[in-house]
């Protein structure tokens, strides 16, 4: 029985059940309980092993199958790529490895490949034909709202069950993080002048301890969302995240752009996400923000304008990185410091300079795959040699992992 | 008294089931299994499923049932160490040392202020020192920090619990812990790992009719019938907020209260509130009545 039970408990591992040493040893060391005391093998065994409900149909397939001879062990979908460790850099990944840099820090490389790539290199095409070829479609604005309203929202539907568990997790990471900063601004050392001129009506007895104050907290942060045509594809993903972020981050603003600048803080507040989003699109109709071209130049001059940064100030930009319409180096073509494989330096790089000098940290989380950075109009390179970290945040476990890294 | 409770009773899934039925709780199979692994494996249980399906009241019970002293720890966001553990009684102390300072030598108290008489135990340390067998719920473990989480494991796992600048503290009895979690977050793997895992959905029809009968042992059965029958219809209906087992509780008393002993349009209309908390459930319940 003890091999048996070693065995379940590798089926277990293998079809995706964490099952550790020590519920193995509980199994073990059940057994006997369970046959003397007249008990559910079926059920001890579950208590044991199972940690998640939604589990359970895969764990009584594997017992039925193990223990009672039902149909055959459900076979393992294992694959290659998928084990590729999260810090890896990219040894075989053909992207241009930034030859503006010396060094690039490449944090998420080849993570969730698998799932995502079929997918958006079909948008990014989409992608090229409308920004290269010119247009975008003849829908009335209204229309195209509403589509991509539905459509988008429909999408994280299909993905609920995957959806929740990693927004469970980064949720929980930033739980932890506010906690113990809640934590640190409550335990505050002894203000012993204070203490003492509060005791002197004791006699001077010490019977009464004074804290000192809380730190002021002076941090503040900037979100920039790329709203512009080839964001398109990517722009719900980034409104939930600026969302989410209004609600954890104090002195938060958040800004939208394409060729120009909006704030969109105040629409943010509201406490249905679907209200928030209507606002927001609201606020997009009247700075005539539909489909239009990313300048990135003139975005970020809007947002330097407005936004007044300082040293505390973290500034994160959600884009793709894609300067399509802004303003490049002239007369500089032929110079190899100013040029990427594909294109010229863009003058947004120099106003990305200037929000790293006037802030603390300048984050780009860039929704693309790391192999098309630098690819076409992508001035990543250039970004990060004006001082900004650039991350690759596809996907919510991506931000997670981020939001630890940093 | 208890510890020779224990030892004379013979404990199998029959007698856990059996007498966890005298105490006002009703088990499935599942419960009696698990509660029956944690007795007999000394091993923690956690405890998740939808809001007001029993999870707390079987901790409850099982302190009944067998005779053990209970304990309680509420999580919030934001409890901390000290709320859980304990914490050094700072007047307490400074006393202490304002009075080794006037005393001569002789009558002079030891110096030390950090002993157990200075700290103020909390449930858990209290439940630990207990001399008598108990139980521990840590009542919604989720919606405390993961700090307070992995600190609970050295207790979980090693059943000790370790105080700064005082020691560390082992079992000094047959603690049984229950932890309950409605899954607002993820637990640790950690945790998970040293529990039992028990997961109580909302109950079958028979197992309802069961629990409710229970709880109000004057209401007619038929009553109780076609309330838990609407119930488990209402609970398929996809509303914002499903109703619990204690709503039913509740909608049969509020029944009793205004005298009806049939589920009709007009019964419906007038008690419906206890059950739905929602304006836009509430009319699509009335709708699926008027049908």
């Amino acid at each position: 029985m003890k091999d048996d039970l070693i065995r379940f408990s590798r089926t277990l591992r293998e079809n995706g059940i964490p099952a550790s040493l020590r519920c193995t040893q509980n199994a073990y060391e059940a057994l006997p309980l369970i046959e003397k005391g007249g008990g559910n093998l079926k059920e001890a065994l579950a208590a044991i092993y199972l940690k998640d409900q939604r589990k359970r149909k895969k764990f009584n397939e594997i017992y039925g199958s193990f223990f009672e001879g039902k149909g055959e062990i459900p076979q393992v979908h294992s694959d290659p790529k998928n084990k590729t460790l999260k810090h890896r850099h990219n040894v075989t990944s053909t992207h241009d490895q930034s030859f503006h840099s010396k060094t690039k820090y490449i944090p998420f490389a080849e993570t969730m490949e698998h799932i995502k790539n079929s997918l958006v290199d079909e948008v990014k095409l989409d992608y090229i034909e409308n920004t290269l070829g010119g247009s975008s479609n003849g829908d009335s604005e209204d229309n195209v709202d509403f589509k991509s309203v539905k459509s988008d929202l429909a999408d994280l539907n299909s993905l609920q069950p995957e959806l929740i568990d990693l927004c469970q997790k980064l949720g929980k990471k930033i739980a932890t993080k506010r906690a113990r900063r809640l934590k640190e601004s409550k335990k505050q050392k002894p203000d012993i002048r204070r203490t003492i001129r509060k005791n002197m009506k004791h006699g001077g007895t010490l019977l009464e301890m004074v804290r000192s104050k809380p730190p002021v907290k002076k941090h503040n942060h900037c979100f920039l969302n790329d709203v512009s045509v080839s964001c398109d594809w990517i722009s719900l993903w980034f409104f939930c995240m600026v969302y989410a972020a209004q609600h954890s981050f104090s002195n938060l603003r958040t800004f939208e752009f394409d060729n120009k600048t909006a704030e969109i803080s105040s629409a943010l507040q509201e406490d249905e996400v679907i209200d928030a989003f209507l606002k927001v699109l609201e606020i997009r109709k009247q700075n005539q923000m539909i489909h239009g071209k990313s300048n990135m130049f003139t975005a970020f001059e809007g947002f330097l304008n407005q936004a007044s940064l300082n040293n505390k100030s973290y500034v994160m930009i959600l884009s793709d990185c894609r300067d399509w319409a802004g303003p490049k180096y002239k007369n500089q073509s032929m110079k190899t410091e100013f040029l990427t494989k594909y294109g010229r330096k863009p003058l947004s790089a120099d106003l990305i300079k200037e929000m790293s000098r006037n802030s603390k940290k300048v984050l780009i989380l860039n929704p693309e795959p790391r192999s098309k950075w630098n690819v076409a109009d992508s001035c990543v390179s250039y970004y990060e040699d004006a001082g900004a970290e650039c991350f690759e945040v596809r996907d919510l476990e991506q931000l997670a992992d981020l939001i630890s890294e940093i | 008294m208890n510890g020779d409770f224990m030892s004379e009773t013979i404990l199998d899934t029959d007698y856990v089931g059996k007498i966890l039925g005298n105490n006002n709780y009703i088990p499935d199979e599942t419960i009696i299994n698990v509660v029956f692994l944690a007795l007999s494996l000394q091993k923690p249980i956690l405890i998740e499923g939808p809001p007001g399906t029993g999870k707390t009241e079987l901790s409850k019970a099982v302190a009944r049932a067998f005779m053990r002293d209970f304990f309680r720890v509420q999580c919030y966001e934001g409890i901390t160490f000290e709320q859980i553990v304990g914490e050094w009684n700072y007047q307490k102390q400074l006393l202490h040392l304002e009075m080794s300072k006037i005393s001569d030598t002789i009558t002079k108290p030891d110096d030390d202020v950090f002993r157990e008489d200075f700290f103020i135990k909390r449930p858990l340390l209290s439940a630990f020192m207990n001399d008598n067998p108990s139980v521990i719920l840590i009542d919604e473990i989720d919606k405390a920090d993961e700090e307070v989480e992995s600190f609970l494991l050295e207790a979980l796992g090693e059943k000790q619990i370790t105080v700064n600048d005082l020691g560390t503290f082992d079992l000094k009895n047959d603690l049984m812990v229950i932890l309950t979690s409605n899954s607002q977050r993820q637990l640790l793997d950690e945790t998970k790992d040293r529990c039992l895992y028990l997961y109580i959905d909302y109950p079958s029809l028979e197992r309802e009719v069961e629990i409710v009968k229970t709880h109000l042992p004057e209401a007619s059965p038929h009553l109780v019938e076609d309330v838990v029958k609407a119930m488990q219809k209402i609970r398929r209906m996809n509303l914002s907020k499903v109703p619990s087992i204690r709503a039913t509780v509740d909608w049969i008393k509020s029944m009793t209260m205004f005298n009806k002993n049939d589920l009709n349009e007009d019964s419906v209309k007038k008690t419906i509130n206890v059950v739905i908390k929602n304006e836009e459930d509430r009319e699509k319940v009335l709708k699926s009545f008027h049908k």
